[in-house]
C-alpha cells in the first residue's frame, strides 16, 4: 500500500465521482422524461378511455338504443330497433310531427356514430355504427 | 539446489555517498545519517501509543520538516525511537542510482549491524555507543573494519521501516480525507441512481398496467393514431349534427312552405324543400355551408350540402 501514491487513489476516486455524477445525471434525465411521458400517457389514456367508452362502446350504444323505447311516446308512434353485429337500424313511424321532432332531437343529442339518417314528416330512419 | 533462491537479492548499506549500478531487487539498510535515534522512557503500554507522543518528544531535536516515526519497546516504559524524513531518503535512493521499484524492504542500520562494534562504509565510520549506532569522524578510530556497500549475509530481523515510496506536497491524511469524502459522494450517487432507476421502472410498470386495464394498444404511436381517428370521426359527427340543426332553423314564410325530407350520409346532407324559392333556400344555407348541388322539380327544391 505504501508504494501506491495516495494521489493516484484520489485521482481514481475523483474519476469515480465524476462518472457517478454523470450516470446519476443521465438517470435523472431519463426520470424527468419518464415523468413527462407518464403525464402525457395519463392524459391520452384518460381521453382514449373516455372516447372509447362513450362513443365506441358497443354495449353502451346498445343500452342507449334500448333506452330509446322508454323515451319515445310509443302510443302515437311505432319504433323498430334492429341490432346486428356491426350496425343498428332504428325506424320510427308516426303521424305526429311533434314526435318526429322530439325523436330527431333525442337521436342527435346522443353520443352515437350515425352512418345514415333519413328524416321525413312521418318517418325517421337511422343507421348507427356499432364498430 | 534451492528452488527459491536469494542469489539475485542484494543487501545495500545506503549512505548519502552511495552509488550503485545494478538492476536486481535490493534490501536497503539505512545509514544513521538518515534518521534520528533516541531512547525515551514513555509511560504508555505499547508502541502504538508511544508513536503518538513522539512528535512532541522530538520537537526540540528535529529541524522544521515533515518526519515519520518508528519505535520499539525495549523494556517496561522504555522505547528506542526513530525519526526519519521520508522524502530525504527517497531523494538519496534516487541519487544512488537505484530505482524505487528495485527496493523490496528498508531497514535501520541500528538493528542490522549489531555483529560489528564499529565499521567503515563509503569513507564514513560508524560505532555502537551505548547500544546506539552513530556516525563518527573516520579519524576517531584507528582499527576499524572496512565494509562494502553490498553487505554479506541475508539475516534480517523484523524491524523493517514502513516507508512511503512516494513524495507528496500534500499530507496523505488530507488526501485520504478527500478520498473518503469522494467515496461518500459516490455512495450517495449510487443510492440516488438506485432510487431514480426504481422510479423509472415503476413508471414503466404503471404505464403497462394502465394499458392492460384499459385495453390500450401496445405502442404510443398506435394509441395516438387511434385517438386521432376517433376524434376525427367524432368531430365529423358533431359537425354534421350542427349542420342539420342549422338547416332545420329554416323559417317558413307560409304554411305550405316546408322541409319534406332531410337525409345525411358520408358528410353530405340532402334536403328537399317544398313550396319555397331557390333564392331563399340558398340565402339560408350558404350563410354557413356550401351547397354542392341543387335541382328543382315542380314545387320541390333539392339541395346537397357538403360538410
Amino acid at each position: 500500500m505504501n508504494r501506491i501514491n495516495p494521489l493516484y487513489i484520489l485521482l481514481l476516486f475523483v474519476t469515480f465521482a465524476i462518472v457517478s455524477f454523470s450516470i446519476v445525471a443521465n438517470v435523472k434525465k431519463e426520470f424527468a422524461n419518464n415523468a413527462n411521458k407518464m403525464t402525457e400517457f395519463n392524459k391520452s389514456a384518460l381521453e382514449y378511455d373516455s372516447l372509447k367508452n362513450v362513443w365506441f362502446n358497443k354495449k353502451r350504444i346498445q343500452k342507449t338504443l334500448n333506452n330509446l323505447r322508454n323515451e319515445v311516446n310509443i302510443k302515437n308512434a311505432k319504433l323498430e330497433i334492429n341490432i346486428n353485429k356491426n350496425i343498428a337500424l332504428i325506424k320510427l313511424t308516426t303521424k305526429e310531427k311533434k314526435v318526429i321532432n322530439k325523436f330527431v332531437n333525442k337521436i342527435l343529442n346522443k353520443k352515437l356514430m350515425i352512418n345514415k339518417m333519413d328524416i321525413t314528416n312521418t318517418q325517421v330512419v337511422v343507421e348507427v355504427s356499432l364498430k | 539446489m534451492n528452488l527459491i533462491s536469494n542469489k539475485k537479492l542484494k543487501r545495500i548499506f545506503l549512505t548519502k555517498k552511495t552509488k550503485v549500478d545494478f538492476k536486481n531487487k535490493v534490501d536497503l539498510v539505512l545509514s544513521p545519517e538518515f534518521y534520528w535515534v533516541r531512547k525515551f522512557e514513555i509511560p504508555v503500554k505499547n508502541e502504538k501509543e508511544a508513536l503518538k507522543v513522539l512528535p512532541t518528544l522530538y520537537e526540540d531535536i528535529l529541524p522544521d520538516e515533515d518526519f515519520e516515526y518508528y519505535c520499539l519497546k525495549t523494556d517496561e516504559s522504555k522505547f528506542i525511537c526513530f525519526a526519519y524524513n521520508n522524502n530525504t531518503i527517497l531523494e538519496h535512493i534516487k541519487n544512488s542510482g537505484l530505482q524505487l521499484s528495485q527496493i523490496r524492504t528498508v531497514y535501520f542500520a541500528q538493528f542490522q549491524m549489531e555483529s560489528y562494534e564499529s565499521f567503515e562504509i563509503d569513507e564514513n565510520a560508524y560505532v555502537y555507543e551505548k547500544d546506539i549506532l552513530i556516525k563518527i569522524p573516520k579519524n576517531m578510530i584507528l582499527d576499524i573494519e572496512s565494509l562494502s556497500n553490498e553487505l554479506e549475509g541475508s539475516q534480517f530481523n523484523n524491524h523493517k521501516i514502513n516507508m512511503k515510496f512516494y513524495s507528496n506536497v500534500i499530507n496523505s491524511k488530507y488526501i485520504y480525507s478527500l478520498v473518503i469524502l469522494l467515496g461518500l459522494l459516490v455512495a450517495i450517487n449510487a443510492l440516488r441512481y438506485y432510487s431514480f432507476d426504481k422510479e423509472n421502472n415503476n413508471i414503466n410498470e404503471r404505464i403497462s398496467k394502465i394499458k392492460k386495464n384499459k385495453n390500450m394498444p401496445k405502442t404510443n404511436i398506435q394509441t395516438k393514431s387511434i385517438l386521432q381517428s376517433m376524434k376525427k370521426k367524432i368531430d365529423s359527427e358533431i359537425e354534421l349534427r350542427k349542420a342539420v340543426a342549422y338547416i332545420l332553423t329554416f323559417k317558413k314564410s307560409r304554411d305550405s312552405e316546408r322541409i319534406e325530407k332531410i337525409s345525411f350520409k358520408e358528410n353530405k346532407i340532402k334536403v328537399i324543400f317544398s313550396n319555397s324559392t331557390w333564392r331563399k333556400i340558398k340565402g339560408h344555407i350558404e350563410k354557413k355551408y356550401k351547397i354542392s348541388s341543387n335541382s328543382t322539380a315542380g314545387s320541390f327544391v333539392t339541395v346537397v350540402v357538403d360538410i
